[in-house]
C-alpha cells in the first residue's frame, strides 16, 4: 500500500489548498521553515495581580526600561494609574488621575534614565528609572503616542493636531520650546492622524494613510529632520498595531499586512492570511490590534477575534514569522502584550525575595522566567492580573492539511495515519468528502496508537487530515502525516 | 523665562530654560542655546538659525555673543506676532 506523505506545509488559508502543500489551519503552533513548533502557554512569574486589589480596572499599557546599571524595570497602566513591578515588592503605584480614553492605551518610551509614559487623555508624564520616583509632567504637550529616535523624543498625534509631530530638544526631554535646541514641530499635509512612530536611525511617521521616513541630518538646524513620504493609500489601522525591526517596518493595513523596507512596500499577507484576518477580527476593535515584537524572529499581531469576544482582552494572536514569511495563529487570553525583562530572582539565596526562601518550594519551576533575569521576552498580564510569559506547559496545538486527491479519479482508502511528530500524544482526525460540492464530514478521534500511527480506516475521494497534540505534550517539531492510502474504486 | 544680560549688564531679551540647562548653569557650567525659525512658519518668516552662549553670573544669564541674542530675541517676537495673527 502506498504511503502519501502529507505535509503541514505554509498555512495560507486565503488560497485554494485543494492538492496543495498548504495548511488549512494551524493554531497554538509556530511557524517554522520546515515544520510548526510548539507554542508554550502563559504562565506566571509574579505573585501579585496588577492593577492590586480591591482596583479591578483593565490593564491599558505595559512595558519594560532599563536602568544605566542595566537592571529591568517593568512599567503597567490602567486608565487611571501606573504602576512599577518588583520581585521584592509586587506593584507599587507610580501615578494615578489619569484619563486614558476608552479604545487608547499607553505609549511608552524610555529617554535615557527617563521612562515617558503618554496618552491623550492627559500631559505626557515621566519618572526616573534609575531612582524611582511618582511619575510627572516633564512639560511636553498631549499628544497620542511617544518614540525615541536618536537624540530626540518625538511625539505624534497632538492633542492640538493629530496630523503633527513634535520633537523635543537634542539630548533634553524637557525642552519643547519650538525653535531652540532643535526642538520643531512639523504637519502631514495629508494621511490622515499620526498613528506614531518607529524605528531609530531610520524612523517611520506612521499615519492613518501614510508613512514616510524620518532621518535626522546632523548639522542641519534649519530643518533637523528630513521627512520623505514612502507610502500612499495605506497605513497604520491602530496606533498600537506595528512594529520596526531594524531598519524594517511591519504594519497592518485596512486591506492586511505589509512591511516597508528601504522605502517598498511589500505585502507580507496577500494570498497567505489578510482575508482570513479580516473576516476572523473584530473590525469594531481593530483599533487598538497590538504588535509586539519578539525576542525570535516573530512578530505578534494581538487581536479580537470576533465582536462578542470579551471586552477585557485580547483573545487571538496572529504570527508572523519574518525570516521565513510564514504565519500562524495562538488562541490566548492576555489583557496587555509587551517584550519585557525582569531582574532574576536569586536562586541560593535565602533572602527577602518572595518564593524564594524554599528552594523546593514549587511556587515556580526552575527554568521559570523569574530565574533569568535580564533576558528580554514576550510577556502579558493575563486576565486575572498576573504577570505572565510564555514558558508554561506546551498549548494545545492544532494542525489541519489541506484537502488531497490521495489516489485520483478514484476513491482512496485511508488506512493508518502516521504522525511525523514526536510528541508521544494527539489524535488525529480525517476529514472526507465524495464531491466538492458537499461538506467535509469528520471522522470520530483516532488516538495514536503504540505502532505510532491512527488506525483511521475510511474511504473517501477526498481526505484532509487534522492532528491535534493535546496541551502538555512535550513534543518539538510537526511536520505532517504519512497517510498508508490505496486505490478503493470509483466513486459513482 | 530668563532675562539675559551683555557683559555691560544691558538686558538683551529672555530665554526658557530646560531642566538640564539649568543644571549646568547652576553647577557652574555654560550653555550653548541653538535657535532656529520654527518650520512651519518658513514661508512667512524666513530661515534664521544661529546660537548663544550663556553662563551664569551671580543671579544674572550672561552672553559673550550679545548680537546673535538679539537675532534670537527678534525671531521670537517675530514668532509670538505669527502664533498671535494665526490665533486670532
Amino acid at each position: 500500500m502506498p504511503n502519501v506523505p502529507v505535509a503541514w506545509g505554509e498555512w495560507r488559508p486565503d488560497v485554494a489548498t485543494l492538492d496543495t502543500q498548504f495548511a488549512n489551519d494551524v493554531e497554538n503552533v509556530f511557524p517554522g521553515s520546515n515544520s510548526y513548533l510548539p507554542v508554550p502557554s502563559l504562565a506566571p512569574f509574579s505573585d501579585a495581580v496588577v492593577p492590586p486589589p480591591p482596583s479591578t480596572e483593565r490593564i491599558v499599557g505595559l512595558f519594560s526600561a532599563r536602568s544605566t546599571t542595566g537592571e529591568w524595570k517593568v512599567y503597567a497602566g490602567t486608565p487611571t494609574k501606573l504602576f512599577t513591578w518588583t520581585m521584592l515588592a509586587g506593584w507599587s503605584e507610580l501615578g494615578s488621575g489619569y484619563h486614558v480614553p476608552e479604545g487608547e492605551l499607553w505609549s511608552f518610551a524610555q529617554f535615557g534614565k527617563w521612562v515617558v509614559a503618554v496618552q491623550i487623555g492627559d500631559l505626557p508624564v515621566r519618572a526616573d528609572v534609575d531612582a524611582g520616583g511618582t511619575f510627572a509632567t516633564f512639560g511636553a504637550p498631549i499628544a497620542h503616542n511617544v518614540r525615541t529616535i536618536g537624540d530626540f523624543l518625538i511625539l505624534g498625534g497632538l492633542a492640538s493636531n493629530r496630523r503633527k509631530i513634535m520633537w523635543s530638544a537634542i539630548n533634553d526631554i524637557t525642552g519643547w520650546t519650538i525653535g531652540l535646541n532643535l526642538c520643531d514641530e512639523q504637519e502631514m499635509p495629508d494621511g490622515g492622524p499620526v498613528m506614531g512612530l518607529a524605528g531609530d536611525k531610520v524612523g517611520f511617521i506612521v499615519q492613518d494613510r501614510a508613512v514616510s521616513l524620518l532621518q535626522f541630518l546632523p548639522g542641519d538646524i534649519t530643518f533637523i529632520f528630513s521627512i520623505s513620504k514612502i507610502v500612499y493609500d495605506r497605513g497604520s489601522v491602530s496606533e498600537y498595531g506595528f512594529t520596526s525591526i531594524g531598519d524594517n517596518l511591519y504594519l497592518l493595513c485596512e486591506d492586511g499586512f505589509y512591511a516597508v523596507s528601504q522605502g517598498n512596500l511589500t505585502p507580507i499577507g496577500h494570498e497567505k492570511v489578510n482575508d482570513w484576518f479580516l473576516a476572523n477580527s473584530d473590525p469594531g476593535r481593530r483599533n487598538v490590534i497590538q504588535a509586539i515584537t519578539a525576542v525570535k524572529p516573530y512578530i505578534f499581531w494581538a487581536y479580537h477575534s470576533s465582536p462578542g469576544t470579551p471586552v477585557g482582552y485580547y483573545d487571538s494572536v496572529i504570527l508572523f514569522n519574518w525570516t521565513n514569511g510564514r504565519w500562524a495563529r495562538m488562541k490566548v487570553n492576555a489583557q496587555m502584550w509587551a517584550t519585557v525583562a525582569t531582574v532574576n530572582l536569586d536562586l541560593d539565596t535565602t533572602g527577602s525575595e518572595p518564593g524564594d526562601a524554599l528552594l523546593d518550594s514549587t511556587a515556580r519551576s526552575l527554568d521559570s522566567f523569574a530565574y533569568m533575569g535580564g533576558r528580554p521576552r514576550v510577556a502579558a498580564v493575563d486576565p486575572a492580573g498576573y504577570l505572565v510569559d510564555l514558558t508554561g506547559p506546551n498549548l494545545q496545538a492544532t494542525l489541519e492539511s489541506g484537502e488531497a486527491h490521495l489516489s485520483p479519479g478514484t476513491r482512496a482508502m485511508v488506512g493508518d495515519v502516521y504522525p511525523l511528530a514526536d510528541g508521544v500524544d494527539g489524535v488525529i482526525y480525517d476529514g472526507f468528502r465524495e464531491r466538492l460540492q458537499d461538506d467535509v464530514q469528520w471522522t470520530q478521534a483516532f488516538p495514536i496508537e503504540i505502532t505510532g500511527s491512527a488506525a483511521v480506516y475510511n474511504s473517501a475521494r477526498l481526505h484532509r487530515f487534522r492532528h491535534i497534540i493535546p496541551r502538555d505534550t512535550k513534543w518539538t517539531h510537526a511536520q505532517g502525516v504519512v497517510v498508508d492510502a490505496q486505490q478503493d474504486g470509483t466513486v459513482a | 523665562m530668563l532675562a539675559i544680560y551683555d557683559v555691560d549688564g544691558n538686558e538683551l531679551g529672555s530665554v526658557p530654560l530646560t531642566e538640564k540647562q539649568q543644571a549646568v548653569l547652576d553647577a557652574g557650567g555654560s550653555i550653548d542655546v541653538l535657535y532656529h525659525t520654527p518650520q512651519l512658519m518658513h514661508a512667512a518668516l524666513g530661515t534664521r538659525n544661529g546660537s548663544f552662549s550663556l553662563h551664569q553670573d551671580g543671579d544674572r544669564l550672561v552672553t559673550s555673543t550679545p548680537a546673535a541674542v538679539k537675532d534670537y530675541t527678534q525671531l521670537r517676537a517675530a514668532v509670538a506676532t505669527l502664533k498671535a495673527r494665526e490665533n486670532s
